[in-house]
């Protein structure tokens, strides 16, 4: 297979080294900003970021937290960072929970990640107090950002102290901490029905980082909105970045998130399928209330055709729709779920280059990506450096320095998952000469979303099922028909005859929906059910009573 | 005040996604065909008219029109 030529990185062990090493290298650099509510840019150097990792750690360390589990439930913030980097980097294990699951979810991701203290963003606060109240394990709940009652722990408390204590000279002894060791829990979507948390070791995410580096080469300003519990957020576009010494501009909000790219006028930028379709929707929406739809259209096409010929040179009009809707943006990293091609196509042609990622939480995540000059844009790109990928029976199966070590206290979904050393991906893909991978299917039963989320229907179906009315339950992904890989949830329901004897179709419909707008309350859009189906025959069933879901 | 706020959200969906036709029963996501994007960017748009804060779990209940008038008058929001 065809190698590539890398781009020159550092390579860290652990995550204390990390600190330790940026901090060096990059010292007054500007690491990390952020705008507030109100436009206003703040920011730190590396040496500012790294001093108060410093500050935190100590109170980590006087709190006995080296070598337990610390949640993080909270939206992108600086502070976020500071806690995820304190817990790693003194031999804690960060847990990083989704701050978008329903309370029920939060609690039982707290319990059995085994948290003793977790930071949570007042969003999640008292979700966490709760928890806490009724778990025997979860001593410390503190405030994440933000103003607190005086009663309430926060991260800027804690760095006063953690000043303090650095201040006295009383700093206790940093821990050895070896690269085998688990530094973060990350919950996926699984199979099953409850998220499964991979344990993922030092090496692994540090590794994988910077393998993400050596093969994609960035701008000096990064933008990321990406969410920091994801691995995809954390690996590729924080750990990455700094590593690299960058300026990382993030955001938490997606409401804020294109004023915010605005502001910060980056360079690169990582994101999922949902933004790019929304930029695009967005130039189109603009030529179309101005009038210049056919005239954007034919400018596009032209600018293909001098392409094909070689030349490169950028038209005047399209440079102005570019600088209009994606500011000084040259390279955007997409990954989290598929993106359609003509988008991408479409932003080269802007003069966007559009690089396509493929990873899964269990592989820290990144297994392969396309390379600034090496780019097929239907393709999820190479093989990094420290990781193997082999074709069985269709499957993708990676081995690797990124593997996780296993799903916490799941030693037979483990099992399940790993076929020796390999990690069976549950992707369908096939490898081309030049080394690309392509992406076709999927064996697991999971619905991707553009904004990269996935959703296992069988968590759905398992409270579907709790309704009275309902016999049997299909959770799927139904074409939404706006784009041809859009999708929106839809139940296909059975209804019990034994409980709607008597009722019309029309009244059993009624009742579901009702009912299950009540479910959908407590879920994020994304995981509500858009649309529902009423079957009048049950469904086929396999000898062990499950329901053959290809034939719903 | 609720046809001007209905007004007001024909607005501000508009500018944000094009779409213009819109009753109080109007479904976010079924009948415009929103997303989780676009529905942050109308409910951002509203935090700035209106200066509030609006968690994304409140957002998580507002399906139509009706249910995001219901939630300003919740908050005291009353006028336009």
């Amino acid at each position: 297979m065809k190698k590539y030529p890398l781009y020159p990185i550092d390579y860290y062990m652990d995550f204390a080294g990390f600190i330790e090493g940026i901090r060096e290298k990059f010292g007054d650099k500007p690491a990390v900003s952020w705008f507030t509510r109100k436009q206003e840019e703040k920011g730190v150097s590396y040496r500012e970021m790294c001093g108060h990792v410093e500050a935190l750690r100590e109170v980590m360390r006087e709190m006995g937290l080296p070598g337990r589990h610390v949640a993080i439930i909270g939206e992108n913030c600086y502070e976020w960072l500071l806690v995820y980097f304190a817990a790693v980097s003194c031999g804690a294990v960060a847990v990083c929970i989704d701050t978008e699951q329903s309370e029920e979810t939060i609690r039982q991701m707290l319990d059995m990640s085994d948290a003793e203290a977790v930071f949570a963003s007042s969003a999640c606060l008292e979700i966490c107090q709760r928890a806490a109240e009724e778990s025997g394990r979860l001593k410390t709940v503190a405030l994440l950002n933000g103003k607190s009652a005086p009663d309430v722990p926060s991260v800027s408390r804690f760095l006063e102290k953690g000043e303090e204590i650095k201040r006295s000279g009383r700093s206790e002894k940093p821990e050895t901490i070896s690269p085998e060791q688990t530094a973060a829990i990350v919950f996926t979507s699984g199979t099953t029905s409850m998220s499964k948390p991979v344990m993922l070791s030092h090496e692994a995410l540090l590794t994988n980082a910077s393998d993400a580096d050596a093969c994609v080469l960035v701008g000096e300003r990064v933008f990321t909105g990406l969410p920091f519990y994801h691995t995809y957020g954390m690996t590729c576009s924080v750990l990455a970045m700094l590593i690299k010494g960058v300026h990382l501009y993030i955001n938490g909000n997606l409401r804020t998130v294109a004023r915010d790219m605005r502001l910060a006028r980056p360079h690169t930028m990582l994101t999922v399928p949902l933004l790019l379709e929304a930029i695009h929707n967005q130039i189109w929406l603009a030529a179309e209330q101005a009038g210049k739809t056919e005239g954007l259209r034919k400018l596009l096409r032209f600018q293909k055709i001098c392409r094909k010929f070689g030349i490169t040179k950028q038209n005047k009009i399209l440079a102005d729709v570019r600088e209009k809707s994606m500011g000084t943006l040259e390279l955007i990293i997409c990954g989290g779920a598929h993106m359609g091609k003509e988008i991408m196509e479409e932003f080269q042609l802007l003069g966007v280059t559009v690089l396509q990622g493929y990873g899964i939480t269990e592989c820290s995540p990144l297994v392969t990506v396309n390379r600034n000059c090496e780019n097929k844009l239907d393709s999820v790109g190479v093989l990094l450096p420290h990781c193997e990928v082999k074709i069985e029976d269709e499957e993708i199966l990676v081995r690797g320095k990124n593997i996780m070590s296993g799903y916490y206290r799941s030693p037979e979904l483990t099992a399940e998952a790993m076929s020796g050393e390999w990690f069976r991906t549950g992707d369908v893909g096939k490898i081309d000469k030049d080394g690309f991978l392509y992406i076709t299917g999927r064996k697991k039963n999971l619905v991707v979303f553009k904004n990269g989320k996935k959703v296992s229907p069988e968590k759905l179906e398992e409270k579907i099922k709790q309704i009275p009315l309902v016999k049997d339950v299909v959770v799927y992904g139904a074409a939404s028909g706006v784009s041809a890989d859009d999708v929106k949830l839809a139940a296909s329901v059975y209804p019990d005859p034994e409980r709607t004897g008597g009722m019309s179709s029309y009244e059993i419909l009624e009742e579901l929906q009702r009912e299950i707008n009540q479910i959908n309350d407590s879920m994020p859009f994304y995981q509500q059910i858009q649309m529902i189906n009423i079957r009048e025959q049950e469904f086929k069933k396999t000898a062990m009573q499950k329901i053959k879901r290809h034939l719903a | 005040m609720e046809d001007k706020i209905l007004e007001l959200i024909r607005k501000i969906i508009y500018r944000v996604t094009g779409k213009n036709t819109l009753t109080y029963d109007t479904d976010f996501v079924q009948d415009l065909g929103l997303n989780s994007l676009d529905i942050m960017n109308v409910v951002g748009a509203f935090e700035e008219y209106f200066d509030v804060e609006i968690p994304n779990r409140d957002v998580w209940q507002m399906r139509q029109v009706k249910d995001v008038i219901a939630y300003m008058e919740k908050k005291g929001i009353t006028e336009v």
